[in-house]
């Protein structure tokens, strides 16, 4: 631990010489005997300084946490002697502490521990506020000596990162892409091939598998015939967040919504081994290619919550898209659709052949009321242009929906789907 | 932590005011009580500002007060012992103002510790002018005793200070 003096000692030390000095300068005892017993204090303070050895560190924390979760903290605690009354700090971003054990909780996130006997350890039980990536540490641990003429502390730096989750909506559908990639997975595929699904019947032709024959259909027709069949495949999901943000506005709280059904999404495609992408545009706009397995999936996470409401770089951004989602890809976009460069990178996806879709958060209910006839009238144009915007996409076969502030996640992803449905109707 | 630093900062300079009126109101006395004020002074700007070195000040001028109380032909009040008590008070709870705002104290813990520390540098004044009492000591050989040990415990401070490695805050 590393000792600093208060400025207690100084005080006595000076306080003591002054008072000794002063009693030489007038003659009188009076002065010295106080002087005298203020040396002492200082003298007895820096006898019984002891500066402990101490080892601190955060024995368990984990690395991801959900939204309304209770997580235990553990901390770890070694000096090479007792130490008195101590107090323990943990930098906690955006988390609340629930209960603590071996302490007791004095303020925000610090521990009053009673005295500490070579070994100890403690833990904060927090939940989470909000999503993102927060911050864990640095640990601070400060005690007195005794009379207190000298503060200890001992202080590790480093600072971890755990990812807080979203909350996760229920789906109880998903839109399924409509194309698959050769990975095995629950999606049944257009293509023939070794599955479960019935295709079609075709006559026998060398080199078929004999239990693919079709030994009722062969005797009516006196030849042999086989049956085709879908193989299970699973697809590829790119999603698509759109974080631009307009100034004076409550635009943020889109994003907070769009992040909300991204995170929502990818888990729910993750459980039907789906291959996962992810797209952030804000001001960095990165990208992770399309992938499976836990490594990947918590990078997809990861950079998910470190989306930052802010101006979309959009030369990077298309940059960033043309990177990712690639066919077989289904892309879901989430967006405010504030600006019509994101309307254009959905024509320029879809006419090269993607799945795409646009899930639209309701920018009209974050704005504040138009104060006169001007304004309102400048707000219908603007609702009359975003509505064209859709009508554009939607002409293209991009299915677009807006996410109403009051429905469940399940609402948008449902009318998708119905609209999907009703396109390939429509084409036949 | 605001509201007990602002507390320990009220409380000490509430008792620094205390000492600087409590001086006897006898001629020449006045010099003391401006010396005292200063000190009081100095520990106001020094609480308001964050300046620690205003507490040495402070108490250095308390100290000299006396100094200045005692030269007089009055009788000191309030006696020797009272006047520990209310400088170990002062300097604690001032130190304790600046150690609140940047750290958690534990306000009880630090109450009962400026309390005991108080009493026990009272009672180490009293035991000193018990002992000291009926005697009469005067001339150049005391006076240079006295120096001699002077330099000696002023020695001897900074050097258990430096052999100590301690950074000084």
């Amino acid at each position: 631990m590393k000792a600093v003096a208060t400025p207690r000692l100084r005080a006595y030390v000076t306080a003591g010489l002054v008072g000794l000095g002063a009693a030489l300068a007038v003659g009188d005892p009076g002065p010295a005997l106080v002087g005298t017993a203020l040396l002492t204090l200082a003298i007895v303070g820096l006898a019984t300084r002891s500066v402990p050895s101490m080892t601190a560190r955060i024995d368990t924390a984990p690395e991801s946490m959900v939204e309304g979760g209770e997580y235990r903290i553990a901390l770890h605690l070694e000096s090479d002697r007792r130490i008195g009354p101590l107090f323990v700090e943990v930098g906690l971003e955006d988390m609340d502490v629930v209960s603590t054990v071996g302490g007791r909780l004095v303020d925000g996130s610090t521990l009053s521990i009673p005295s500490l006997d070579r070994y100890s350890e403690a833990a904060f039980t927090v939940a989470p506020l909000g999503w993102g990536s927060k911050a864990l540490g640095p640990l601070t641990v400060y005690a007195d000596s005794p009379l207190g003429m000298f503060e200890l502390s001992h202080v590790v730096p480093g600072v971890q990162h755990v990812v807080v989750l979203p909350e996760e909506s229920t789906l109880r559908r998903l839109l399924k892409p409509l194309e698959t990639n050769l990975h095995v997975g629950e999606l049944v595929s257009n293509r023939r091939g070794a599955g479960s699904e019935f295709a079609d019947l075709r006559p026998y032709q060398h080199g078929d598998d004999p239990r693919s024959i079709n030994w009722r259909v062969s005797s009516r027709a006196q030849r042999l015939w086989v049956n085709e069949r879908h193989p299970e495949r699973n697809g590829d999901v790119v999603l698509l967040v759109d974080a631009q943000v307009e100034s004076d506005t409550d635009t943020e709280w889109l994003v907070d919504r769009a992040v909300r059904m991204a995170a929502t999404l990818l888990r729910a495609h993750a459980r039907h081994r789906h291959r996962l992408g992810l797209v952030t545009l804000d001001g960095m706009c990165r990208w992770v290619y399309p992938g499976m397995g836990e490594s990947h999936r918590r990078r997809t996470m990861e950079q998910l919550m470190a989306v930052t409401p802010s101006k979309v770089l959009w030369e990077a951004a298309e940059r960033a898209v043309a990177r990712a989602a690639r066919r077989p890809a289904m892309v879901i976009a989430l967006t405010s659709l504030l600006d019509p460069n994101l309307a254009g990178l959905m024509h320029s996806l879809r006419r090269s052949g993607m799945d795409v879709s646009v899930i639209e958060m309701d920018v009209e209910s974050v704005l504040p009321a138009p104060l006169d006839e001007a304004r309102s009238v400048g707000r219908r144009i603007w609702a009359l242009e975003r509505e064209r915007l859709r009508d554009r996409l939607a002409s293209e076969g991009i299915p677009i929906t807006v996410w109403r502030g009051d429905e469940p996640a399940d609402v948008p992803i449902a009318r998708l789907e119905q609209w999907r449905t009703s396109w390939r109707r429509r084409l036949g | 932590m605001a509201t007990t630093a602002r507390l320990t900062a009220i409380a000490s300079v509430i008792l620094g005011l205390a000492l600087v009126l409590s001086v006897p109101t006898a001629k020449g006395s006045g010099l003391g009580a401006l010396v005292g004020g200063v000190g009081v002074l100095v520990l106001v700007v020094g609480l308001l500002y964050g300046l620690t070195a205003s507490v040495t000040a402070a108490a250095a001028a308390f100290v000299l007060q006396m100094a200045i109380i005692s030269a007089l032909p009055v009788v000191l009040a309030p006696p020797p012992w009272a006047q520990t008590v209310l400088i170990v008070l002062i300097v604690e709870f001032a130190s304790a103002s600046f150690a609140a705002r940047t750290r958690q104290i534990d306000p009880i813990r630090m109450v009962v510790r400026a309390m005991g520390t108080a009493v026990v540098a009272g009672g180490v004044v009293q035991v000193l002018s018990l002992l000291l009492e009926g005697s009469e000591v005067s001339g150049v050989l005391v006076r240079a005793l006295g120096v001699g040990a002077l330099v000696i415990a002023g020695g001897w401070v900074a050097l258990v200070w430096r052999r100590s490695t301690l950074t000084d805050g």
